[in-house]
């Protein structure tokens, strides 16, 4: 039993909030074969076959379905196809999606070495849409931590500049702030800061 | 009495063949070799948690959907996953995470296979600077076995 591909690329459009993959496949074997199972490494990919047998010679499909969610940049998911047979009894089968970013955060987290200087450091907005993206408003879940906006270019680029009160004791914190952009899921967006004792090594 | 001990030999045999029988030819059987595999960076398995911190000494967050969640999860536990991850953390869980950092947090999903606690974790510690955070060796699966209290 062998597949036309098994690995499916989906370049997502802003707007999908799930793509569908279709991996076709034929019974090659002379015999009937039966897939037994068909699961997903990610409760945010569902994938089943048409149906459970098929006769020899005959073809099908295993569609799977993702749900994009919250997810950014390419991510791989795999579906795991388990058949009657001894030999290739399990197969693997990749999507793979490239998401796009049309709000870019740089960086998405800001670090202050705790007994450091508490200076002012900016996160850096880019909007990669072919319309304008404007921040409308942001809060700070830390209140000595203020934050401004500045707008570089209206619609285009936008800078938060974040500054703490004081760095002599640790904290986390997250930066929210929304954008007018027409689809929901751009509408809301994050950024984190803190004060920490060293800086790690991102992995 | 000699005849006594060939019977449970014979009876221990059978038992050894059936189980080897069913092991051969069971569709989900686990995968033997996968407990001998080291412990990847940042990987924890639920005895280190019990042992090191116990269950209570850290805070649990699930990566699995919300309705895995919603079925059963980890008494405590906060839900934390990729597709929901802008809502959730722009809702609050932000801060319910931030609030408990100066304890260990550990990060589970599905099970064995899944990444998802893994890719979580990661998150957790480049994005949102959480300092210490390891994920499950697994999954739900460890959590069950070990007798981890859960909740519904």
């Amino acid at each position: 039993m062998s597949f036309e591909k098994y690995r499916a690329e989906h370049k997502v459009k802003p707007t999908e909030d799930s793509i569908v993959a279709k991996f076709v496949f034929k019974n090659e074997t002379g015999k009937e074969v039966r897939i037994e199972d068909v699961h997903t490494n990610c409760g945010c990919i569902r994938a089943d076959s048409d149906k459970k047998v098929y006769g020899a010679g005959e073809s099908g499909v295993v569609e799977a379905e993702f749900k994009v969610g919250s997810f950014k940049g390419v991510v791989e998911k795999t579906v795991t196809v388990q058949t009657n047979l001894k030999e290739k009894r399990l197969q693997t089968l990749t999507v793979v999606m490239d998401i796009p970013t049309l709000v870019e955060i740089k960086p998405d987290l800001t670090e202050w070495l705790i007994g450091s200087e508490p200076e002012p450091k900016e996160i850096v907005i880019t909007m990669k849409h072919d319309k304008p993206i404007r921040v409308v408003n942001s809060t700070s879940s830390r209140a000595n931590v203020d934050h401004e906006i500045v707008t570089v270019e209206e619609g285009k680029i936008y800078k938060i500049i974040l500054t703490p009160r004081t760095t002599e004791q640790l904290m986390l914190g997250v930066l929210r702030f929304e954008t007018d952009c027409e689809i929901d899921k751009y509408k809301k967006q994050m950024a984190f800061f803190g004060v920490v004792k060293a800086k790690r090594n991102r992995s | 009495m000699r005849g006594a001990l060939v019977e449970v030999a014979f009876l221990v045999v059978l038992a050894a063949l059936a189980g080897t029988g069913s092991f051969a030819l069971h569709p989900e059987r686990p995968v033997l070799y996968r407990a001998d595999e080291p412990l990847a960076d940042g990987e924890v398995t639920a005895d280190m948690v019990t042992g090191q911190w116990g269950s209570d000494g850290v805070v649990w967050i699930d990566a699995r959907t919300r309705d895995k969640f919603e079925e059963a999860h980890v008494e405590g536990a906060v839900l934390l996953n990729e597709q929901e991850w802008d809502d959730l953390l722009f809702s609050g869980t932000a801060e319910t995470i931030f609030d408990a950092a100066e304890k260990p947090m550990v990060v589970y999903c599905g099970s064995y296979s899944c990444k998802a606690s893994k890719q979580v974790a990661a998150r957790m510690r480049d994005e949102m600077g959480v300092p210490e955070v390891y994920f499950l060796r697994g999954g739900w699966g460890a959590i069950l076995e070990a007798g981890i209290e859960t909740e519904q």
